[in-house]
């Protein structure tokens, strides 16, 4: 297996200026290294604000990093950018997926401009060729052609979830960083959305970095575990190794609490 | 006897296409001292049967019920004030989403220090009254796991975590010493690690002071973990109650069964990444409701017979609603 993405010194600060009778809040985040494979599953688990979702926005360039390096495919990338460096710094090879998905939709617009926008954005596609790639994402997410023209309101949530995947695959990227992308799922569709991403992961081969409290689904699906507190990454290896054998306070508290609610004894 | 007994609560929404029934012969009963679980997707109904029992729904929608009572009186027939006396000291509940439920104009401390019960307080002049609230206040939040109670009971609803606002709305629940709370998906979006002690909490709660719970999630793990029996419903139709050992062990619904499949930790014998067991399709709306079985699109068992609402059968205490159930073939 190939790297296809490595990150080097990622820092990120949070300083807010001291101010009359105020302590300063310092949130730093990193410096965080890491490497992630051809077709390899992350997840990343730990405590509300131990800065899991910030990771994540640094990884596909939604927040500036103040330091750091990103690696995709030998492409390099400043973490800390610039706005105006603009289209050819950017790249297609990372997408994500948000945590809401229904709220990230447009709900006055159709799910093919959903869809068209970041073709129209990142391609030079004419208006034909868009629309083909888009209902071959459909048809790949599990939908029908039609929903072409649905729009938001018209659909369940697994549906829109799919649509959200649709969007990130759209440009067929190499990395897919997902925050919480199961949570708000309830469990048949949970089990759908999880079949899907396996299923795609084996047909395009892509690199599956997602956040998740549900340690169920991560102990299912993830290659690698990382666990994170308070802005630095405490703990990463092997999912099973993470899971039998954790070392750090943190992650022996996330994973006794797991097991304490799985019964021991098997079912059947 | 059960405290809560719900016999066919059937509830009616009125439209311009006709009437929805949300609730179809909804059944539920909590005994005391018991933790029932209230299983079910979104869009189930689990919301609109809390709402039913604290009288919270509109009054344009019709609730119909052959029996609906608490202790023994009947809870549809009762005064408003007799309802609010219920649900002010035996029945507490603990809403969905903290922020929406709490008064943005109040602090958390003012909140919780109204809803404690005058006749807990001590002292016979109103400052050691004031101080004696303060201190019930800290003590009750520091037993739902928030630390800072100084920074928290000053603080103003939306200026919280959401994690905080859950504990806290735990907290106001708990103050009254209530018989019955009602946990309406208490631990959603929390971490492994705080939903664990929220869990502990309610079970020895339940233990040392022997408070029902009626916990309504759709979250397996939690509820396998600390509840005694189950119901489980779908697109407002009880499917399957009865002890949860037994079903988890022998679920006769299918669609009981695909929620247990759904939670790979149930399974150790599941290699990792393999394909998930899942019952295709989704969730119906309320608008477009199957008849017969609602789940008769969606399951794999379906056959003619579905069409028709299959009536509740019983097993001992485990009763289920399938025409054909699953493991029925052993016996």
């Amino acid at each position: 297996m190939t790297d296809v993405m490595h990150v080097k010194q990622l820092t990120f600060l949070h300083n807010e200026k001291k101010r009359w009778l105020k302590r300063p809040e310092v949130f730093k985040l990193g410096p965080i290294e890491l490497t992630v494979k051809r077709g390899e599953t992350v997840a990343i688990i730990g405590e509300n604000r131990s800065g899991k979702s910030l990771l994540a926005k640094l990884l596909v360039g939604a927040v500036r990093a103040d330091e750091g390096e990103i690696e995709i495919n030998e492409h390099k990338y400043l973490a800390k950018y610039k706005s105006k460096d603009g289209q050819r710094k950017r790249t297609h090879d990372i997408r994500m997926i948000l945590q809401h998905s229904s709220e990230t939709m447009n709900p006055s617009v159709p799910v093919g401009r959903i869809l068209d926008e970041p073709l129209r954005l990142n391609t030079q596609l004419d208006a034909s060729e868009r629309k083909e790639v888009i209902e071959d994402t459909l048809v790949k997410v599990g939908l029908l052609r039609e929903h072409y023209y649905f729009y938001r309101n018209m659909l369940s949530d697994g549906q829109q979830q799919r649509i959200a995947l649709a969007r990130a695959i759209m440009l067929k990227p190499k990395v897919l960083v997902a925050d919480e992308p199961f949570a708000a799922l309830d469990p048949s569709i949970r089990s759908q959305t999880v079949n899907l991403i396996l299923a795609l992961q084996q047909e395009l081969g892509l690199a599956f970095i997602f956040i998740s409290h549900n340690l169920g689904i991560v102990r299912h699906i993830a290659d690698k575990v990382i666990v994170m507190e308070k802005g630095q990454i405490v703990e990463e290896g092997k999912t099973e190794t993470i899971f039998r054998w954790p070392q750090h306070t943190r992650t022996k508290k996330l994973v006794t609490a797991y097991h304490s609610l799985v019964p021991q004894q098997t079912i059947r | 006897m059960p405290m809560l007994d719900i016999k066919n609560l059937t509830l009616e929404m009125h439209s311009s296409e006709g009437t929805i029934k949300a609730l179809d012969k909804v059944n539920l009963s909590v005994s005391s001292g018991e933790i029932r679980a209230l299983v079910g997707e979104s869009g189930s109904g689990k919301s609109l049967i809390v709402a039913a029992i604290c009288g919270a729904l509109p009054t344009e929608w019709t609730l119909t019920a052959d029996r609906m009572s608490w202790n023994g009186d009947n809870l549809l027939g009762m005064s408003a004030q007799q309802r609010r006396e219920v649900m002010r000291r035996e029945i507490a509940v603990v809403f969905q989403n903290p922020q929406a439920s709490l008064d943005p104009s109040a602090t958390l401390g003012e909140q919780l220090e109204e809803s404690i019960p005058s006749e807990f307080v001590q002292g016979n002049w109103f400052w050691q009254r004031a101080q004696h609230r303060k201190k019930i206040a800290i003590s009750t939040v520091h037993k739902v796991g928030i630390k800072h109670h100084k920074h928290y009971l000053s603080a103003y609803p939306h200026q919280i975590p959401a994690d905080i606002g859950q504990k806290f709305m735990i907290a106001m629940a708990l103050v009254s010493q209530p018989t019955l709370l009602i946990a309406d998906d208490p631990t959603r979006g929390m971490e492994p690690t705080t939903k664990t002690q929220i869990l502990k909490l309610f079970t020895r709660l339940n233990q040392t002071r022997s408070l029902s719970i009626l916990f309504v999630s759709h979250d397996l793990l939690a509820i396998a973990s600390m509840s005694h029996t189950m119901t489980v419903l779908y697109a407002g139709q009880t499917v399957e109650s009865g002890r949860m050992k037994h079903i988890k062990k022998r679920p006769l619904h299918p669609y009981t069964k695909a929620l247990l499949d759904s939670a790979p930790s149930f399974r150790k014998d599941l290699p990792p990444k393999s394909h998930l067991p899942t019952i295709a399709g989704s969730i119906p709306t309320l608008q477009h409701l199957p008849i017969g079985c609602r789940l008769g699109p969606r399951c794999p068992r379906a056959q003619r017979a579905c069409v028709q609402t299959p009536v509740v059968r019983k097993i001992h205490d485990h009763s289920y609603s399938c025409h054909f159930p699953l493991h029925m073939e052993k016996l």
